[in-house]
């Protein structure tokens, strides 16, 4: 048993190393050949976990292979639009100028029902509404509505104004991010006088949130927590 | 980028750690065979000091090589040759024609220990 855990333990680490390796896009999106490495290292990384008499080793390699490669076409992907091409494809229009591309839809074997389906989960329940419908390469549809069923943005109804910063977490459970501090522009000294001003110590801070413009809102720890 | 030249790294290290373990699996695989027909040599010979000397000199070969058993990936395949080699150790020492069985059985285990691990095309497939 004592084998099975230390191999979990392993096994653990690498997949974790591994999937570290591929890199922030892996865990958002997936390619079809991401989707393979990701299905392949789910079933690998099982068979050694569970069958002791086959040595780990034989885990660890087809699974850091797989990620190796996959790094490597990606990095290829990067330099080579044709091999990018050739491994994920191109994105494909499906609806062009309100007209339904029906010869495209069947070669992507895209049925009537999945674009419907796409349109709804955007909110669109009216095909006259749509502009341009893209299939992305994750298979994703993407749609341009008609100007006419656009929302109005500030810029339509001439509302101007500033783009606003984001406030950041500055002070967390007491202990103060620097980096944040720093990436706004505001200093230490800026910190000790807004802590001085509502008569809190950085230890008493649960949350604190500033902007580049100093606005600050302070939540202060709960008695006993 | 830092990851691509990790990643290549990584590959080319088990590509290399992958070709010495063949390497390494071949020749002791033929230093197993030779003693092997060692043990059967000097049986015939009827020199039996010599035969159960190089009986242990191969179960302790086999026993060395377990240490690393990552080089062996079915567990099974090696417990047979463990039973083998123990058998031959055993007959040495009794002086029973079965050994020469036991040894070309031994020898077929051992030929096949060596051809798993050999990435032959027909293998790969």
């Amino acid at each position: 048993m004592a084998v099975v855990l230390i191999r979990a333990v392993i096994l653990y680490v690498v997949i974790t190393f591994s999937l570290r390796l591929m890199g922030k896009r892996q865990l958002g999106e997936l390619q079809p050949s991401e989707l393979v490495v990701t299905i392949l290292i789910s079933n690998i990384a099982s068979i050694p976990v569970e069958d002791s008499s086959m040595p780990m080793i034989m885990g660890v390699v087809p699974i850091l292979t797989l990620v190796c490669l996959d790094v490597i076409i990606s990095g290829i992907m990067l330099k080579s639009a044709k091999f990018r091409k050739l491994m994920i494809g191109s994105p494909r229009v499906i609806i062009s100028e309100g007209m339904i591309l029906q010869r495209e839809m069947r070669r992507l074997r895209y049925t009537v029902d999945d674009l419907v389906e796409a349109m709804r989960e955007q909110q669109i329940f009216d095909i006259n509404e749509i502009h341009y419908a893209i299939v992305e390469t994750t298979g994703k549809i993407n749609f341009l509505k008609k100007k006419d069923f656009q929302n109005a943005e500030k810029q339509d109804i001439s509302c101007g104004g500033s783009t606003e910063n984001p406030p950041s977490v500055i002070i967390r459970d007491g202990i103060t991010d620097n980096e944040q501090l720093g990436l706004l522009g505001l200093g230490m000294g800026w910190l000790k006088q807004q802590l001085r001003e509502n008569d809190v110590s950085e230890k008493q801070v649960f949350l604190m949130v500033a902007d580049k413009n100093g606005k600050n809102t302070i939540i202060k720890r709960q008695e006993g927590m | 980028m830092s990851r691509i030249i990790v990643s290549i790294v990584i590959l080319t290290l088990m590509s290399v750690g992958c070709f010495i373990s063949v390497k390494v699996m071949d020749n002791f695989t033929y230093k197993m065979s030779q003693t092997v027909s060692r043990v059967e040599e000097t049986f015939e010979n009827g020199d039996s000091g010599e035969c159960v000397a190089a009986a242990e000199e191969l179960k302790q070969m086999w026993y060395d090589f377990m240490d690393f058993s990552i080089l062996v990936n079915d567990l099974g395949h090696a417990v047979e040759i463990t039973s083998s080699v123990a058998e031959i150790e055993s007959f040495a020492r009794d002086n029973n024609n079965e050994i020469y069985a036991a040894c070309d059985r031994a020898q077929a285990q051992i030929k096949m220990l060596r051809d798993t691990q050999s990435p032959t095309f027909w293998k790969i497939l």
